[in-house]
This record gives C-alpha cells, sequence and structure tokens, in this order.
C-alpha cells in the first residue's frame, strides 16, 4: 500500500479526523489546515497513527507539514 | 525599561532548544528595521507564523508606543482585509512585510494591546486591553498557580491568544521562569521525550482529553497543569490525576473581555464544573433570574476587574459588573463551579465560534437565500459547528467558497442544505425543528 493510501486510511478510519474532504478524494497537494480543516490535534492524532506503520517517525516533523505531499516525503525519507 | 530588553536576561527555548542572544538580536533588529517606519499610536495587525518572531514583534511593538493586535495565524487574506478596512489608520505586520495605512489614525486608547475574542470578521470582537493591568493579570494568575522563576513552562496553546500573551510572554517578563515555545501542541508522546524538569503546562479541554487517548507512559518532571478554556469533567481530570499523581491538577476560568484570567482553584475531587475562585483583585458574582446581583448562588457570571477590556459598552455591564454568557453557581466560600454557556455561541476545542461569524460569510453565495449555523456535540472538540442552508446547494461548492474567507477551524465540516428551511409564525428559522430533521439524518 503507498502512503497516500495509508493517509486515506486513517483519515477513513480514526473517529477523531473529521475532514472537509472525503478521505478517499485526499490528494498530495491538499493542505491539512486549509483543504482538509485539520488543526493541530488533528495533525498530531494523524502523526501518531502514522508512527503505528512507521515507528521511526518523529512526530515533531509535523510542525513542517504544510501537505498531505509534505508527509509523504517525510516518509519516503526514512527509507 | 522596555520590555524587549527585559526579556534579554531570561531563558526562552524553541521546542525544547535554547534561543541563543545572539539569534534572538537578529530577529530583533530585523522587526525593529519594519517597525520604525510606523507612527507612534498607530494600531499594527501582528500576523506572525513563527512563534518568536510573533512574541518579539508583539513587545518590540508595545515598547514602540504602538498598539498590537494580534491575530491568529491562520487569518486569511480576506480576514485580514475586512480587519484593516475596519481599523483606521492600522498598519499591517504579516511575517517580514510591513503595510502602513494611508488614512489618518483616528484610535484613541494608548499603552495597550489588542486581541480578537473569535472569528475575525467582526470588529466588535476586538477588545483593547490595558498593558500595566495585562502584566498585573499575569502575576496574579502566575502567582495563583504558584508559578515562578524555577519553572520551565512550555507553550502548548496558542501564543496571540488573550490567554497566551498574559501566560506565556506577560507572565514570563514578571515572573522570570523559562519559556518553551513550541510550533505544535504537544501531546504527553511528545513531552517523554523531552528531559522535563518543573514544567507547568496550560491546556485547554480538548488537550487534555487528546493527552488523555494516547496510548503512551506518561512523562516525569511536570509539576502542574492548569486547565481552562472550556468546560471540564471531573471523569477527565481523574484521569489525568491517575496518570500523573505527583502533579498539581488546576482548573480555571477567563475570558478575553475581563482582561483574561478570572479564577483559578487547585482541583481534588471537588464537585463537577469547579473552576476555583477569584484571583486578588478580581470580584465574582451572580446575576439571578430575577435580575439581582449575589456574591453567592446561581446565576450569570458577573466580573468587576481593573482588568476589563477598555472598549467595554454600556450594555455589557451592570452597576459596574461586566456581564458573561456563563451560567455559574458561587457557594459560600466563594469557590465557582462551572454551569454552561449561553446556547449560541460554539465551544470549538476551547475557541469559542459565533454562528453569526460564518452565517455572515456564507449569505454572500450567489446561490444561497438563508443560513444557519447550529452546533452538535463532538467528543473530542465538545462542539462543532453544523451549517445549514437554504436551497439545495452542492456541499463541496459552500465549502469551496467558505475557504479563504473564515478561517480552517470555522469552517463547518457538516454541511447540509434544504430546499426550503422550517420557519415559524414569525418566519424565523425554526431551529427546534432543524435539530430534529438533523437527528433523523
Amino acid at each position: 500500500m503507498d502512503i497516500l493510501e495509508v493517509i486515506r486510511n486513517i483519515l477513513q478510519e480514526s473517529e477523531d479526523l473529521v475532514t472537509q474532504v472525503k478521505p478517499d478524494e485526499v490528494k498530495p497537494e491538499h493542505e491539512y489546515r486549509n483543504d482538509l480543516g485539520l488543526d493541530s490535534l488533528g495533525l498530531m492524532t494523524l502523526a501518531f497513527e502514522l508512527q503505528e506503520k512507521y515507528p521511526e517517525l518523529d512526530e515533531t516533523v509535523i510542525a513542517e507539514w504544510k501537505t498531505v505531499g509534505d508527509s509523504i516525503e517525510t516518509i519516503k525519507k526514512l527509507g | 525599561m522596555k520590555l524587549v530588553d527585559q526579556t534579554l536576561n531570561l531563558n526562552l527555548t524553541l521546542a525544547g532548544k535554547e534561543v541563543l542572544n545572539t539569534d534572538r538580536n537578529r530577529i530583533i533588529d530585523s522587526i525593529k528595521l519594519n517597525l520604525e517606519k510606523v507612527p507612534k499610536n498607530s494600531p499594527i495587525l501582528i500576523l506572525q507564523k513563527d512563534p518568536v518572531r510573533f512574541l518579539y514583534s508583539f513587545l518590540m511593538a508595545l515598547d514602540f508606543g504602538l498598539i498590537p493586535i494580534s491575530l491568529p495565524t491562520e487569518t486569511t487574506e480576506f480576514q485580514l482585509e475586512h480587519l484593516r478596512k475596519s481599523i483606521k489608520g492600522a498598519a499591517v505586520f504579516n511575517n517580514q512585510d510591513i503595510n502602513l495605512s494611508k488614512e489618518t489614525l483616528t484610535e484613541s486608547h494608548t499603552n495597550c494591546y489588542a486581541c480578537l475574542t473569535s472569528g475575525t470578521t467582526g470588529i466588535s470582537k476586538l477588545c483593547y486591553l490595558n498593558l500595566d493591568n495585562a502584566l498585573l493579570n499575569s502575576k496574579l494568575h502566575a502567582d495563583s498557580l504558584g508559578v515562578n522563576k524555577d519553572n520551565t513552562v512550555i507553550q502548548t496553546l496558542p501564543l496571540y491568544h488573550s490567554f497566551g500573551i498574559i501566560s506565556y510572554i506577560f507572565a514570563w517578563i514578571k515572573c522570570g521562569f523559562t519559556l518553551d515555545l513550541n510550533h505544535i501542541f504537544l501531546g504527553l508522546k511528545t513531552l517523554s521525550k523531552r528531559n522535563l524538569k518543573n514544567s507547568v503546562i496550560h491546556l485547554s479541554p480538548s488537550q487534555l482529553r487528546f493527552m488523555l487517548k494516547e496510548k503512551t507512559s506518561p512523562p516525569i518532571g511536570i509539576d502542574i497543569i492548569s486547565i481552562g478554556g472550556g468546560s471540564i469533567d471531573n471523569k477527565s481530570l481523574k484521569e489525568i490525576k491517575r496518570k500523573l499523581p505527583n502533579t498539581e491538577i488546576y482548573t480555571t476560568y477567563g475570558l478575553t473581555e475581563a482582561g483574561p484570567r478570572v479564577t483559578t482553584g487547585l482541583w481534588s475531587d471537588h464537585e463537577e464544573g469547579f473552576i476555583g475562585s477569584s484571583l486578588k483583585r478580581v470580584e465574582t458574582a451572580v446575576l439571578d433570574s430575577d435580575s439581582k446581583i449575589s456574591r453567592t448562588g446561581v446565576g450569570k457570571l458577573l466580573i468587576k476587574s481593573p482588568t476589563l477590556k477598555l472598549n467595554i459598552k454600556e450594555n455589557e455591564l451592570i452597576d459596574g459588573w461586566l456581564i458573561t454568557r456563563d451560567q455559574v453557581r458561587i457557594n459560600e466560600n466563594s469557590e465557582v463551579f462551572f454551569i454552561t454557556r449561553e446556547d449560541d455561541l460554539i465551544n470549538f476545542g476551547g475557541i469559542s465560534l459565533y454562528p453569526s461569524d460564518i452565517e455572515l460569510v456564507i449569505k454572500q453565495h450567489p446561490k444561497v437565500v438563508d443560513a444557519i449555523v447550529l452546533k452538535r456535540k463532538s467528543e473530542l472538540y465538545e462542539e462543532e459547528p453544523i451549517l445549514i442552508v437554504e436551497p439545495t446547494v452542492e456541499p463541496s461548492l459552500l465549502r469551496e467558497f467558505l475557504k479563504g474567507k473564515l478561517a480552517s477551524h470555522q469552517i463547518p465540516k457538516l454541511i447540509y442544505s434544504y430546499e426550503s428551511l422550517p420557519r415559524n409564525s414569525l418566519e424565523k428559522i425554526d431551529r427546534k425543528q432543524l435539530y430534529k430533521t438533523l437527528e433523523q439524518e
């Protein structure tokens, strides 16, 4: 499963993450705050969920995440 | 002594790492180059995404005799423009850019700053607060929590908020603790990775509930947690006490119009709704259903304080008391218990959303005839807005329209539309009937 699909699944399944765009329509260019409507609590929830799949992900990097694509790039770099 | 100068001997960290004076001076110099162009006594809208830059832009504006108006980092261009036009003579300091006003100053307040109470679409919700009183309020609040220079106060709530300015910026200057600024909200998991010692954390109820959901062993080194900005259930308070048995848990109450801190109390199995007692020099009372003012009993919370906003209107006061929208009970020990907030406000994770702010913008959509914003309970955020419009319009089109005109947290995630909305005999939208319809959905 590619990283975008993992993010879509988390957004679909987590009760705490209600987005302004349907999870299966989320694209890398979508901005977390402006397009999906996630706030800092939502971003932290997403980061913690991503850590279940990618344990080496440091959640403090989310401060630098503007778009979904930014998080995909961060995770890709984990190798 | 200037405020900026007073901070240079104080410890400042960003995400746990020391911000050296050389770095601070570099930031201060670049801000100075911009702010010295602004005429004295001008209001200046401050929008700074970086917390260190916000801190020093705000303080330097005060040192320069300007009136800083702190804006949420998510303020849109539309909102910024609306505010700029509403405040005569206002300059704008948007990240690196300074824009001066061509208009003549009409602002009469001096030695003050201003904060917004909620959305940025209404000038009426701008609260001007006297600087000296705000410094006093910050010290009284810090003292009520027992915060001192040996503590490290970790920023978890927005710095630009009236609460953030008092509890982080001014309390830092008055108490001399180490201030740790952060770009993001820190959950327990993130805090566990830090080497915490004598730490103090201010939380909103939503943040507290988030922390309780985290599956992580709690960090050590947190001396004090203070929780405010919405009703806090005893179940969550008991749970955090169980997770952090050596941490003192305080509940607090404040509102921007009051300057902002009003009550604080050390929580120890109090009855539901406990928000402590008045800070020194602040008085509380209730306005009961017979419009009688009493020191004890149940009613609308009234506040008397030297720190009330400067631009207070006569209809916001009764016999010198500020009338709030919150129902409380005050017992014979002067302890205050929060009951509920007046109906129309939406408490979205500690941020007050005004339905009228959202309705005002959506009604500008060419297809929308009428609109109303209701609310629903939310486990994480306490309450969430629901937008209902007349007639039927594709929700994605409405969402797209709202983007950029409202802050992202103001855009309702739940949007419904109907060909016609139920109305009562006065042609007003029937809210009760709408709630029933929504329940069936």
